[in-house]
């Protein structure tokens, strides 16, 4: 057996470059696999044990104000476990070194930071001092944007003053693992962060001492959240309650989860075509070299070597390419892994976000490389345990072909391309299909570019037209409009009107906001599916298209918003129309139609302000120092950190997509040709002896690949769109959509990209035919 | 009368291993118009790597080898590859027809890319094949592959054509129908034909007989008649 083992490193050898393809592709697979499988259990098992260990509450609510005697009416709610009353509180930060107003989230906490529920872990200093009004503790991502460190100071303008808060502890929330402002998409921490301060001082500074605005809630175990939200809301509903919501709707958690949920997705399909393109590469390997082989696999039978023992001998050929590119892959998973989680470790903030190479990972890489090793070597198994010894001393009967009916009006060379393919259509079939997936990956790679592309232009530069906009705590009069206007700088001022509701559709009901629009506005437009400018109407609201479609409302359609501000006054709006945007689910009408909703006149709770571009910094300056304002959001700046989140994680997946899509087109072609090559060396000879030249030569070698290729670009575009369409379905949701769109020059760079690796490898091959040596090959009988 | 093929003081050899094997070993050799010329000799004398330097598939180590004014001792691939294409035609003991092509097909592939080649089907209706026109390689007995590959030989009207043991692997029976349509085209195309065999029966069927010995041409003799192929037994 020592000999046999011998033969089995020498054929390695000899078909090395095609064993190193398969092996390189079941490497990718298994990198994909053990990087994003195990990114899948880090996050998983992150969010877990943070979850559990700071008790992350399982529903939320807000009100306007409600006195603290009402946490035990909360708590004594069926199916209430724990309740966490305390004051939150919006504020415009000066943070050092930051040019633009900041805002803040304060949240009360208590002095022992130990709640009964969404606990603040510490990462460095300590809780704030009882009482203490001008301590905070800053959380890690605000922090790291911003160099903020215990002892670092932040001023802040709080119950209408000035104050400086000094930063005594760095910290992390289950609350706030994915940390954005309200309203937004991506995190923006240099903008935005959170500070837990002492409740009594938050409390204190929003005037709701005694009271509490905010609530969180732990259902006791087997407690339904819907039951509980209900009764919650009764309860609330005296104290400007704005509807209880479950974790389901928390919007940190739904991010998180949303992304785990994607992760499992992407470590299950994408090494599943990976695993199905190797297998393929393994099994035409080993078919090629037990084809080439029989007269070996004879002779070692007649020698008395078992069938089993030869067998495996093959077998071992298929598990040597699985082991070498398990190994490969899993040194590369895991470097992914840990690459990955570096990554996510910039936008969410778990106490600990570890890639683990564990038992677990091994064993499900294990797995799926046995499947691709029996994927790949039963064919052959069988092939050369059918084989009687006396018939592998014949020589081979030639291959039988079918003459074609369509064929007559071909070129004789075509001919022989059009039969090849037909003489082993499965083959051919998966060749074609593996190439079209690779192509699908990138023309997908590449429409998540194009996508977000497209959200930011229309969301930054169509939709958004203001430069700053400003929340107000409390709703104000419509002269707060002439304040602004007054501030350096700015050029226009259009009031806004965000009231929350909910609202009803038949039995269909969702929590949304109502915003109340300034007739004649034009910083922010509202776009049809065409993208056109629609007109509010003077009555009725127009509905966000996605919120229309989880309602089920049509145009035309009524609907009834009961306004989540205490009042709990419920109106019937008509949809105009609807507004095709890209976050949230809001509804908008004119500023009046809420006015009048409302039944407590003109007020406003924000504004959009355009300002010359030069006064800007003066306009910041002002703004931090303004009382009354729960936050600033810069579209400039917003747009800044999308992009560069964009650009950092596309340079990364776009390199990756290519890297992996080029591979897989590679490798099939690759692989095609040098068994080609083998089975019809001596064709070719004869063809270079009948005085074919050797680009002729080498274009009927590579004619079956080129053509299969080429069949293979539409239905890889095709498939690549279908994706695209299915993702751009399937990622939209109440919290954003991504449009679809696809381009010709996506479409042709996907092309352009796989078919410059099919046209290399083929080179490649091509290129042996130069070394032919006519005479030996003539000479040898096959 | 000019020689169509001169070749003067021609030697080949191969490295094989540490070995140098001496293939030819200062030949000299003219071919004429219309010749039908034998190559007689045992497994290694040299005939085939004469059959190769004539057919533009290797280059001499010294001497000069012409075809007409080509030059094929000094030709590069491309000019040998074009050589091959517009001048000679080729008949291989295993036939090398290409399995995926039908008869006609097989020889249509040589016609298309010729000058002024006859239609595939008179090429196979001089080797009396037409009427396997449409027949694979795998259906056709092997003195029916070998005169389609004649058939393919003589369809693009070839100057010559070179048979490296056209009936090595057919009976004697078969073997005399395919040199019978070898004769054939001969006599009725006026190509020169060169027959390698170690067959000395096929001797002859030919204008001249050339017998080969140690990379030498060590006889040479000329047929006052030719026989025709069903005369020939072995």
């Amino acid at each position: 057996m020592r000999t046999l083992r011998r033969v089995l490193v020498r054929d390695l050898v000899r078909l090395g470059a095609q064993a190193a393809t398969a092996a390189l592709v079941v490497a990718c697979g298994v990198a994909v696999l053990a990087g994003m499988f195990g990114t899948w259990q880090a996050l998983e098992r992150a969010q877990r044990e943070f979850y559990a260990g700071a008790r992350f509450a399982d529903v939320f609510a807000s009100a306007t104000r409600a006195p603290l005697a009402v946490e035990r009416e909360l708590a004594a709610v069926a199916g209430v476990a724990a309740v966490h009353a305390r004051v939150v509180l919006d504020v415009v930060l000066d943070v050092a070194g930051v040019a633009e107003p900041v805002t803040a989230r304060l949240v009360g906490v208590r002095a022992d930071g130990r709640h009964a529920l969404n606990a603040v872990v510490l990462r460095a200093g300590r809780m704030p001092a009882p009482r203490s009004a001008s301590e905070a503790v800053a959380s890690e991502a605000f922090a790291q944007a911003n160099a903020l460190a215990p002892g670092s100071e932040v001023r802040a303008v709080i119950a209408g003053r000035l104050q400086r808060v000094t930063i005594v502890g760095i910290g992390l929330s289950p609350e706030f693992i994915y940390e954005i402002a309200p309203g937004s998409v991506v995190p923006d921490p240099r903008h935005f962060g959170i500070l837990w301060m002492d409740e009594h001082a938050v409390a204190s500074a929003a005037g709701r001492e005694g009271a509490f605005n905010d609530v969180a809630i732990a259902l006791a175990p087997g407690a339904r959240a819907d039951g509980v939200i209900a009764a919650v809301d009764g309860v609330l509903a005296r104290y400007g309650g704005r509807g209880a919501f479950a974790r389901d709707d928390h919007a940190s958690h739904r991010y998180i989860s949303d992304e785990i949920a994607q992760n499992r997705v992407s470590a299950t399909w994408l090494p599943a075509v990976f695993f199905a393109v190797a297998a393929f590469l393994v099994a035409v390997t080993l078919v090629r070299l037990t084809a080439l082989q029989r007269m070996q696999i004879g002779t070692l039978r007649a020698f008395g070597y078992t069938r089993g023992e030869v067998v495996r001998h093959y077998v071992a050929f298929a598990a040597a390419i699985v082991a070498a590119g398990g190994a490969a892959g899993f040194l590369a998973g895991a470097w992914l892994g840990f690459a990955l989680t570096r990554l996510y470790r910039d936008y969410y903030h778990f106490p600990s976000l570890d890639f683990a190479v564990d038992a677990r990972l091994a064993a499900v890489v294990a797995g799926a490389l046995l499947v691709v090793g029996v994927a790949g070597a039963a064919g052959a198994a069988v092939r050369v345990a059918r084989l009687a010894p006396a018939e592998a001393m014949r020589a081979p009967v030639p291959p039988a072909y079918r003459a074609g009916r369509l064929l007559p009006a071909l070129p004789a060379s075509l001919r022989m391309i059009a039969r090849g393919i037909a003489r082993r259509p499965l083959a051919a079939a998966a060749s074609a299909v593996g190439f079209a997936v690779g192509l699908a990956l990138l023309v997908v790679g590449f429409y998540f570019r194009d996508a977000l592309e497209v959200l930011l232009h229309t969301q930054f530069e169509v939709i958004q037209r203001e430069d700053v906009e400003v929340a107000f705590r409390e709703g104000v009069g419509p002269q707060a409009v002439h304040a602004l206007a007054r501030m350096p700088g700015v050029t226009r001022v259009e009031g806004e009107r965000v009231e929350p509701i909910r609202v009803l559709s038949g039995h269909r009901s969702k929590r949304t906001v109502l915003v109340g629009v300034a007739p004649g506005a034009e910083l922010r437009r509202l776009l049809d599916r065409s993208g056109r400018s629609v007109a509010l109407p003077l009555d009725g609201a127009l509905m966000s298209a996605q919120l229309a479609r989880l309602i089920a409302v049509r145009p035309g359609d009524e609907v009834d918003a009961t306004l989540l501000d205490g009042t709990q006054r419920t109106v019937r709006l008509r949809v105009a129309g609807l507004v095709d945007d890209w976050t949230g689910t809001a509804l908008w009408a004119d500023i009046a139609v809420v006015d009048r909703a409302s039944g407590i006149g003109p007020r406003l709770t924000g504004a959009r302000l355009r300002a010359d571009p030069g006064a800007l910094p003066a306009l910041y300056a002002a703004l931090k120092e303004t009382p009354g304002l729960a936050g600033v959001s810069l579209r400039e700046a917003n747009l800044a950190t999308f992009r560069a989140i964009l650009d950092r994680s596309f340079a990364v997946s776009v390199a990756i997509d290519i890297a992996f899509a080029g591979l897989i087109a590679f490798g099939l072609v690759y692989n095609g040709a040098r068994v080609a090559l083998a089975e019809r060396a001596t064709e070719l000879a004869t063809l270079r002896v009948l005085g074919f030249t050797r680009g002729e030569t080498a274009g009927l070698l590579l004619g079956e690949q080129a053509t299969l290729t080429l069949v293979a670009v539409p239905l890889g575009l095709a498939l690549g769109t279908g994706l695209a369409a299915w993702f751009a379905a399937r990622l939209s949701t109440d919290l954003y959509r991504v449009p679809f769109v696809m381009t010709g020059a996506t479409l042709g760079l996907a092309v352009a990209v796989t078919l410059a690796c099919a046209i290399v490898s083929g080179a490649l091959v091509g290129w042996r035919v130069r070394r032919f040596d006519l005479i030996a090959v003539l000479k040898a009988r096959e | 009368m000019q020689p169509v093929f001169r070749m003067q003081d021609v030697a080949r050899t191969y490295r094989v291993g540490d070995v140098e094997v001496r293939a030819l070993d200062g030949v000299d050799l003219a071919l004429w118009p219309g010749e039908f010329v034998v190559l007689l000799g045992p497994s290694g004398s040299g005939k085939s790597t004469l059959l190769n330097l004539l057919g533009g598939l290797d280059t001499p180590t010294r001497g000069s080898v012409w075809y007409e004014d080509h030059d094929l001792a000094t030709g590069d691939d491309a000019s040998l590859t074009r050589y091959r294409r517009e001048h000679v035609g080729f008949v291989f003991q295993f036939f090398n027809l290409l399995p995926s092509l039908t008869a006609e097909e097989n020889v249509a592939l040589v016609t298309e890319i010729a000058a002024s080649p006859m239609p595939p089907r008179e090429a196979l209706a001089l080797v009396g094949m037409a009427g396997r026109a449409t027949h694979f390689p795998a259906q056709l007995s092997g003195g029916e592959q070998q005169r389609v590959a004649i058939a393919r030989a003589i369809a693009k009207r070839p100057d010559v054509l070179l048979c490296d043991e056209p009936t090595g692997s057919l009976d004697a029976a078969t073997g005399r129908l395919v040199l019978a349509a070898l004769a054939r085209a001969n006599r009725e195309l006026g190509t020169i034909t060169a027959v390698i065999t170690h067959n000395a029966a096929i001797a002859a069927m030919g204008d001249r007989v050339l017998r080969m010995s140690s990379g030498r041409v060590v006889e040479e003799r000329r047929n006052a008649v030719r026989a025709s192929a069903d005369e020939l037994a072995w």
